[in-house]
């Protein structure tokens, strides 16, 4: 029985992997799930225990847990954040290198959105700056805008990513559960520390493989910094991106399909339209277009967009478009905003499934697949539900809207999309997109020949009977059989740079507050200050504790001695008084007595 | 003898400057000199000659605006670098603050040194000053420029027989389109202004200036100064009515501090605000609760993608009502306020006062010594808050 051990970032990537992962179980392999974060906002942490319950060969576990997380990284640069304490703990060398490994990750991640191909794309260069401490964009804003500068900064920042050493933590873990193969997803998180990971099964010889998880993953987020020993990834599109634009050899990438979405190709409608239409609030005798909602990061703000776009429907004044219903399908990650949504203001129209639907609730997933094929049509920003519907043979569009830019032409994956190829029908101005519904919905052979060319070059570049589950399954059990790669220990430079490096780590440390450099200057010496005023109230307290009521005592006791010896001497002088006095009336009586004698 | 340099390109702004200098030079008795780069302001002063300065003089005067402003400039720097020095010391005490092994008392008084810092640095806002817009201004727009935008009106399809109403909203374009059509049935016309959206219908009797640009800002001064009253959502506008003394109807306000009008003439209604987390609408009297100006401030000045609050624009019922109320306030002079009315102001100056130590965007937009505005919330929601 071999091992596999899967690092995904948190249990929502389950999502991507869950059919692969069983049929991996089923086959004899032991997979054991790791995680980096634990989630459980969406139902991802039920996800986890339900794969765990379906199979003994399926383990879910936390992955060790790391001193200075992107997290706490991030946190620390947060101006406004209200922490106090940071004093109490002393930082180790671990967080130091954590920092720098951080620092470094986000800086290439950075420089990447300053290649020509990412013009438009100031959103995602924006994404990037902000969880770069303050003083980097300061330095690089200005700097990284030339292509050589960007190339000499970038062999620097791989020079020290070399430096920096794994975890032992990590080294630890992956020797306990020495796999024989290892998944890593998402890895291009911006600022990723799933690098790690790449870098301690290097070292140890072990055998790795990045799973590229979605359709955006290789153009807007980060870089795959340190290249594992495969790439799994869905089509040859992004066989193309991991080359372009990670670098990545060809040899090493393995193209497989999307298994995400193999299930819906095996789906049928879980009930009959007319009941599907009662239960969402829609009227079953006419058709209706399915509006579906995108990220928060395409569309923050979305409602005025969809509202603006249910007005322009109701009043296009063309009857087949104005008499559509519209079925509103928020992101399921980026559905609160759509308790603002008043959907009685507009006649026919109606969101499903409601806000706040756990997306594990019994029969989510089939009232998404129903809502879709269904639909007359399914309009949205940029989605992967726009996938989904040319899957299914829908009639797909979108609207340019400025607001939205960001997420469309701002990123290079829309262009899949609405590009050469494209299945969806882009649109800029809601005028011109209800012209296009008004034609579009019709039945129109050549489109659906469209979204058939576009599904096997995107979704199933094996062929459309072939299911990409089995295909991903078999790539994995193929990569796994090539056994493990040649250990990497440290080289003796690597070993030498890491002494200078520490100070680097340091600096890295420091600057990841984000504070100006009075500050780093200011600190000893106000803390200097601090300890000393401590030293005098601690000095104070023990005066007040210990010192005082010593000299109290001290003063009571020799009062106290003082009283009684005084109290002790004037006994013994009454005493001696008396017997004095006595002695003296004796020898007196005695004297009188001898005269009278005489 | 009073410099102004207004800024054309921001309406408001401009607007507000010269009020405040027209009020400040009728009590200083001094005249008004503007130094205007580009297009003109076409107004006049009641009683205070506004001067436009030509050859040497201005030559002149601009040295001594570009000396002042770079005084002004030198200490916005000063105070900015003062703030960010405070903010980083009191951060540079919290770090020690939760030092659990120093000595409680040290850390007592490191708590309150480091409090102390923030209140001094949170005290200095540039508040907005609405004592000293409150009176009606004695601002008025030059005839022949009158004549000349009226001409250009009438071009426009804006003719005299009809009463005007500048209507500036970017509301649910359904809602947009139903409120145009009522000012119309009602004998408006309407001049829509302000950013286009896409999908507003524009019957018979509305002017559309939203795709028209660039609009000058001399045309939409007296666009707002030749309405009846105004409709607007952007506190812009409404300040620009400030400029002109046109009745201003400010509706889907999300804050009720910016929003409150100064003067009488001035209605407001508030967005339906609803807590994202819980789905529940939130009450007016929580729009004016710390937690919820928290969050404004997260949204506005830290460019948090949501809060957690979502609004809803006010209804086409709403907004039909607020007309009515701002018709019947400027039929009878706004002498009807109600009790809740007035009960809702006494609310928001003691929420301000109370929140003003706290927080700066109440302590800018809040209460002037008390007073929050003459103005009042719509009718039926201030019925509701009670």
């Amino acid at each position: 029985m071999s091992r596999i051990l899967f690092l995904m970032l948190h249990p929502g990537f389950i999502r991507y992997y869950e059919g692969a992962i069983q049929m991996l179980a089923a086959s004899g392999h032991e997979v054991n799930l790791a995680f980096e974060v634990s989630r459980d906002k969406l139902g991802e942490d039920v996800t986890a225990q339900r794969l765990a319950a379906s199979s003994p060969n399926i383990r879910c576990e936390p992955a060790p847990d790391r001193t200075e997380s992107v997290r706490d990284f991030l946190v620390r640069s947060d101006r406004d954040a209200m922490r106090t304490g940071d004093e109490r703990r002393a930082k180790s060398d671990q967080d130091a290198w954590e920092s720098l490994a951080t620092t470094v990750r986000l800086i290439e991640d950075y420089l990447r959105f300053f290649e020509p191909q990412f013009r438009d794309a100031s959103t995602l260069r924006g994404r990037v700056e902000k969880r770069l401490p303050r003083v980097y964009p300061q330095l690089l804003g200005a700097a990284a805008r030339p292509a050589a500068a960007r190339r000499i900064m970038r062999a620097a920042l791989g020079r020290i990513e070399a430096i920096i050493p794994t975890v032992d933590g990590i080294d630890n873990f992956l020797r306990e559960r020495n796999p024989d193969l290892l998944l890593v997803t998402p890895l291009i998180e911006l600022g990723s520390q799933q690098v790690d990971y790449v870098k301690s099964a290097r070292k140890l010889g072990i055998r790795s493989a990045l799973c590229v998880a979605s359709w955006d993953n290789l153009t807007s987020k980060g870089l795959i910094r340190v290249l594992p020993d495969h790439v799994i990834v869905w089509n040859e599109a992004q066989a193309r991106e991991a080359a372009a634009l990670h670098g990545v050899p060809p040899e090493r990438v393995t193209v497989t399909g999307s298994q995400t979405f193999d299930r819906w190709f095996a789906m049928r409608p879980s009930r009959s339209r007319e009941d599907f239409c009662r239960t969402v609030g829609l009227d079953p005798s006419r058709p209706y277009l399915l509006y579906t909602g995108s990220s928060v990061f395409i569309a923050p703000d979305e409602v005025p967009f969809a509202e603006r776009w249910l007005t322009a429907l109701r009043y296009s004044g063309i009857p087949r478009v104005t008499e559509l219903g519209a079925l509103i399908r928020p992101h399921p990650a980026n559905s609160r905003q759509w308790y603002t949504f008043d959907s009685a203001a507009f006649p026919n129209a109606a969101i499903w499934p409601p806000v706040g639907t756990d997306p594990n609730s019994p029969g989510f997933k089939e009232d998404f697949f129903d809502s879709v094929y269904y639909s007359a049509g399914v309009v949205g920003i940029n989605t992967s539900a726009q996938i989904e519907a040319s899957i299914l043979g829908r009639p797909i569009f979108t609207v340019r809207s400025p607001e939205f830019a960001h997420g469309q032409e701002g990123t290079l994956h829309f262009q899949y999309l609405v590009g050469d190829g494209g299945v969806v029908q882009v649109a800029t101005s809601l005028a011109e997109h209800v012209k296009q519904l008004d034609s579009g919905l019709e039945g129109d052979p050549g489109r659906d020949e469209r979204n058939r060319e576009f599904v096997r070059r995107f979704v199933r570049p094996h062929g459309l009977d072939q299911p990409a589950t089995p295909i991903f399954a078999q790539a994995v059990d193929a990569i796994r059989q090539l056994g493990p790669t040649a250990p990497h220990p440290d080289s003796w430079w690597v070993r030498a740079a890491r002494v200078p490096g520490r100070s680097l780590a340091d600096a890295a440390l420091a600057l990841a507050e984000g504070r100006p450099g009075w500050v780093y200057l200011m600190r000893q010496p106000m803390s200097l200050a601090i300890q000393t005023a401590a030293l005098g109230y601690r000095l104070s307290d023990q005066w007040q504790e210990h010192g005082r009521p010593t000299i109290k005592r001290m003063r009571r006791a020799a009062q106290r001695s003082w009283y009684e010896s005084s109290r002790w001497l004037s006994h013994r002088w009454h005493r001696s008084k008396k017997k004095l006095l006595r002695v003296t009336r004796d020898a007196r009586g005695t004297a009188r007595r001898l005269v009278r004698l005489r | 003898m009073l410099l102004l340099r207004p800024d054309v390109s921001q309406p408001a702004r401009c607007g507000i400057d010269l009020v405040a200098a027209a009020a400040h030079a009728r009590e200083t008795g001094g005249a008004i000199y503007l130094l205007l780069d580009g297009e003109s302001i076409p107004v006049s002063v009641d009683g205070v000659p506004v001067i436009t300065p030509h050859g040497v003089h201005r030559v002149w005067l601009s040295a001594v605006w570009r000396t002042a402003s770079a005084a002004r400039d030198v200490r916005a720097w000063w105070r900015h670098v003062e703030a960010s020095v405070t903010r980083e010391w009191r951060r540079e005490l919290r770090r020690h603050i939760g030092d659990e092994r120093l000595p409680f008392e040290l850390r007592q008084r490191l708590r309150s040194t480091a409090e102390a810092s923030i209140r001094r640095v949170r005290t200095e806002t540039n508040a907005f000053p609405r004592r000293m817009l409150r009176a009606p201004s004695a601002v008025s727009l030059s005839p022949d420029f009158v004549e000349e935008a009226r001409s250009q009106l009438t071009a426009l399809g804006i003719t005299d027989g009809r009463p005007l109403v500048t209507f500036e909203s970017r509301t649910r374009p359904d809602i947009a389109a139903a409120v145009m059509d009522f000012l119309v049935s009602e004998g408006y016309a309407v001049a829509r202004i302000g950013p286009s959206t896409e999908g507003v219908r524009c019957c018979d009797g509305v002017v559309d200036l939203t795709t028209r640009a660039p609009r000058p800002l001399s045309l939409e001064m007296f666009l707002v100064s030749a309405s009846a009253f105004i409709m607007c959502e952007s506190t812009d506008v409404q300040q620009l009515a400030y400029l002109v003394n046109t009745p201003s109807l400010t509706i889907n306000a999300r804050d009720p501090f910016v929003a409150y009008p100064v003067r009488t003439n001035g209605l407001f209604a508030l967005s339906a605000a609803i807590d994202l987390e819980s789905a529940q609408p939130i009450t007016i009297g929580d729009m004016l609760t710390q937690p919820y100006f928290r969050d404004l401030h997260k949204q506005q000045v830290r460019g948090r993608r949501r809060g957690s609050h979502g609004y809803r624009d006010n209804t086409v019922e709403e907004l039909t009502e607020a007309i009515k109320e701002m018709r019947a306030g400027i039929a009878d002079g706004w002498a009807s306020e109600s009790e809740t009315q007035s009960r809702f102001r006494q609310r928001v100056v003691e929420a301000g006062a109370a929140l003003a130590p706290i927080s700066a965007h109440v302590a800018e937009w809040g209460p002037d010594d008390g007073f929050i505005g003459d103005g009042r919330l719509v009718r039926f929601q201030a019925d509701r808050v009670s």
